[in-house]
């Protein structure tokens, strides 16, 4: 049981730590049920299907192959239900993965994950560096019958530029001038350039509507996406219905363009289940069929069940600890770097994630060296000193005359207390101490993601996922000067800020890999944060359902498309 | 009567000094609503701005109220920030699962413990033991422990009941509802059945006692009838009252056992809206709970006057 110093908030959390903490009675308990003796078993065999540091876990292994039989029904977990039937806004990690299968994008990731491949579009090309021109395919019907158009396409993209709609992907068209359809081809030009924008309409900011539907609703006074008033795509399933906090239900669209990929389920009914444990026990009963959304740990209870198969891939998730630089005690890089040599980050990933998921030492992952990957690979071998070594830590410490200093460490997650009370032991062991401030998961982002620059936390353990395979996202994100609200760390460095400007306008190759490189070594070197593990993209199936090959960025992929019975 | 009408008219007050309650305690949190919606990831400045705009949030204080008054006044609940659309649309679906959560519940609580502790106490000697005892455990048992064992024994090995959701797609009742409700409402009610098993078992071996059971009884009134008709009329009161109180309790309570079975009724979208600070949201769900508290006492005053005439009377007088 964990036991956070200060609990500041009595509210449960998003991810309930008094049922967490019950589950390893259950566990226990569970030695006088029935059927028990075989789940404790699979409790206690965990350890040897876990995925080491180095191991089997960080290569995309596919799922067990599809028979490519048809199934009735499928039962998805989600970890929450939808905000809207409407990729407006669709954001987080329940809408975005129900939206992307009733949706198609205008381009989509290839079987490699990074590749942009057509889909609505089938052709597309960069005119220059700031023209991207799509030509749109022929004979592409929505699930309402009417044919889709240019001018879908470009209505559908325009929606997030409008500042009255208040689209939750704004963020991606920043740099987007104009979106303009003409016959059968759509243009999109860009203000400057912009390295991330061929991923952008491979997601939910890409999804294409029905304009006539949406206008139909907008003209009836009500506002699109609701159960009532769902959006229409042309993607492999159609929406049937919405039941708020219940579930959501997608059938089979027969009219579907691409013929390539046969869909073999029938029916797909997503359903939100908050906690990760009751998400475990649903797939061993057999009320869910699969899920993306397990915890790392929650994982253990399904290992060795013949009816669920665990099938791990790395994502574009990482989790870090992270220091605000403009304050004591963590403004010196010496109290930083000292904290980091303390940590034992193998220990904290097996305790923390079960071990799902492998040690780095960087914002850039290494699924996101596109381009110039040598490049990458020197810069981030050149990324030294992350071993521990407890000596210098104290020495370091002593240096900076830290000694006896305190500071705030703001956690969330089940996930993160663990991994905040590992941080607290090692900063004890050298002489700091750490107060942990456990907050939900949403008073954490709103403490986080604020205007205010003194910032009232001293550090903080977090995650970044990435929305595109485009190596520059969290490291602009989180350490640009000019984003003041999601540079969490405070983190001011003229340098720095020069080095990511001047990638952004290089074109992909061995210049901008370089350019990169070098602001992920002057963050390194300053400490700014302290990289812990990426983790594992897990993916809980059914042992009758198979076909898909799992994706760092599933949750913008209509992998529901793929799946068929064994 | 006259209690009954009071109780009615001061209700509004009631609600009024809950609403201004709720809304200034959730102004005091820290944090705010516009950061929560994309799920931790961030925004930029100008979409915050945008959001905070549509939501009143860059209103000070009192005129955010006094807005939102108006508004509700005029049956208007305003828009939820976290469920992204109207309050009136967002909390119908979420409270039918929990109000027949706690239907069931206490319908399980009034059959069970009423019957345990009207056993108990007739039989005495080794049933009332085992009752007791099993009371006593039942009691101590936290509501999501319960939970988990009928999860991992009846949803898990023996597969008999599913374990999350609430099944079907309309607010019917029907057979596929009730299974789904099943254990949750067993894990909801098993601590209030031990509570009313032993408060009708107390009150029912006082009536026993009493001068007037043995009076029915010297009469040659059948014992199943000085029993059902007299005695447990006469215990009635104290289980009433109790069953009152516990059905008020599992309306904020069902929380935990919503969570464990992933049924997503109100408690848990009051917990998302609390953490959010989704001031429509929680407002709305917050007077909905106290008109339910409110609706509750006025059932329990009814009932008292229809099990014993005296407070009928009395409260006239």
């Amino acid at each position: 049981v964990i036991t956070a110093a200060p609990t500041r908030f009595d509210v449960l959390p998003r991810d309930h730590f008094v049922l967490r903490s019950a589950i390893t009675r259950r566990q226990a308990l569970a030695g006088t049920g029935a059927g028990a003796l075989a789940l404790f078993l699979a409790a206690c065999g965990g350890g040897a299907n876990r995925g080491g540091p180095s191991g089997a876990a960080t290569t995309a292994q596919t799922v067990a192959a599809g028979g490519g039989k048809e199934v009735d029904v499928v039962n998805w977990g989600l970890s929450s239900d939808i905000v809207a039937f409407d990729p407006v806004q669709a954001w987080d990690y329940a809408t975005s993965p129900v939206v992307i299968q009733s949706l198609d994008t205008l381009v989509r990731l290839g079987k490699d994950g990074v590749t942009v491949e057509p889909n609505i579009a089938s052709d597309w090309k960069q005119e220059s560096p700031t023209s991207y021109v799509y030509t749109i395919r022929d004979g592409v019907k929505f699930h309402d019958g009417t044919a889709l158009t240019a001018d879908d396409v470009a209505y559908s993209l325009n929606r997030h530029l409008d500042p009255s709609i208040g689209s939750l992907l704004s963020t991606f068209f920043v740099n987007v001038a104009t979106i303009a359809a003409n016959g059968n081809v759509v243009t999109v030009d860009l203000k400057k350039p912009d390295a991330v924008w061929k991923y952008v309409p491979t997601f939910t900011p890409g999804a294409i509507v029905s304009k006539a539907n949406v206008e139909a609703t907008l003209k009836s006074g009500k506002k699109p996406g609701t159960p009532e008033t769902p959006v229409i795509g042309s993607g492999p399933f159609k929406f049937v219905s919405w039941n708020r906090g219940q579930s959501v239900e997608l059938e089979r669209f027969d009219g579907y363009w691409n013929k390539d990929r046969p869909l073999k389920v029938k029916k797909l009914v997503f359903r939100p289940v908050a906690d990760s444990d009751t998400m475990a026990s649903a797939l061993l009963s057999g009320d869910l069929q699969g899920t993306f959304q397990l915890d790392g740990r929650a994982t253990k209870p399904l290992a060795n069940n013949p009816d669920v198969q665990v099938v791990s891939g790395p994502s574009l998730n990482f989790r870090y600890l992270g220091f605000n630089v403009a304050k004591a005690p963590f403004d010196d890089p010496r109290v930083r770097q000292a904290l980091s040599l303390a940590l034992d980050r193998q220990g904290i990933l097996d305790n923390a994630y079960g071990g799902q998921g492998r040690l780095w030492n960087s914002p850039i992952l290494q699924e996101q060296w596109l381009f110039a990957p040598d490049v990458f690979k020197s810069g981030y071998d050149a990324l030294t000193g992350y071993d521990r070594d407890l000596e210098k830590a104290k020495a370091l410490i002593t240096e900076a005359g830290a000694g006896g200093k305190t500071g705030s460490l703001v956690v969330s997650s089940t996930e993160e207390q663990a991994i905040g009370l590992a941080v607290q032991a090692a900063a004890e062991s050298i002489g700091l101490k750490l107060d942990i401030q456990k907050v939900s998961g949403d008073q954490q982002a709103q403490l986080l993601n604020t205007e205010n620059p003194q910032r009232d936390y001293d550090a903080f353990v977090y995650n970044f996922g990435s929305d595109v395979p485009d190596p520059s996202e969290a490291i602009d994100v989180s350490f640009l000067s000019t984003n003041p609200i999601s540079n969490y760390s405070v983190f001011r460095d003229p340098a720095t800020d020069d080095l990511l400007n001047q990638q952004a306008a290089a074109g992909d190759g061995p210049q901008r890999a370089d350019l990169l490189t070098k602001a992920q070594a002057r963050i390194g070197d300053q400490h700014v944060w302290v990289p812990l593990y990426q983790i594992n993209t897990l993916l809980a199936l059914s042992s009758k359902l198979g076909g898909y090959q799992i994706k760092p960025l599933w949750y913008w992929d209509s992998w529901a498309a793929d799946l068929s019975g064994t | 009567v006259r209690h009954i009408i009071f109780r009615v008219a001061i209700t509004p007050i009631l609600l009024l000094a809950t609403s201004f309650v709720i809304f200034s305690l959730l102004t005091l949190t820290p944090g705010s609503p516009e950061t929560a919606l994309a799920g931790g990831r961030h925004l930029d400045a100008a979409t915050l701005q945008a959001l905070r705009a549509r939501y009143h949030l860059d209103a000070p204080f009192m005129t955010q109220y006094v807005g939102w008054l108006w508004r509700a006044l005029h049956g208007d609940f305003g828009d939820s920030i976290s469920q992204q659309a109207t309050v009136a649309s967002t909390v119908g679906p979420r409270l039918v699962p929990t109000l027949q959560l706690v239907s069931l519940a206490v319908a399980i609580v009034l059959v069970l413990g009423v019957g345990a502790g009207v056993l108990a106490a007739v039989r005495r000697g080794g049933v009332d033991r085992l009752l007791s005892g099993a009371a006593l455990v039942a009691s101590a048992v936290p509501s999501f422990v319960v939970a988990l064992l009928l999860i991992s024994i009846f949803g898990v090995d023996l597969g008999w009941f599913p374990v999350i959701g609430i099944g079907g797609d309309s607010s019917t009742f029907g057979w596929d509802r009730l299974h789904h409700l099943i254990l949750p409402s067993i894990a909801l009610a098993i601590a209030a059945v031990a509570l009313v098993m032993r408060t009708t078992r107390s009150g029912m071996i006082r009536a026993l006692g009493s001068e007037f059971v043995d009076t029915m009884r010297s009469r040659g009134l059948p014992e199943s009838t000085v029993i059902g008709r007299y005695a447990l009329r006469h215990a009635a009161l104290p289980v009433v009252t109790i069953t009152g109180l516990v059905a008020g309790y599992m309306l904020a309570g069902a929380v935990i056992v919503e969570y464990a079975f992933g049924l997503n009724g109100i408690g848990a979208l009051l917990v998302t809206a609390v953490q959010q600070k989704d001031f429509a949201l929680v407002q709305a769900i917050g007077l909905l709970l106290v008109v339910a508290f409110l609706a509750i006492n006025l059932v329990v005053d009814l009932l008292y006057g229809v099990i014993d005439p005296r407070v009928r009377t009395a409260a006239d007088r």
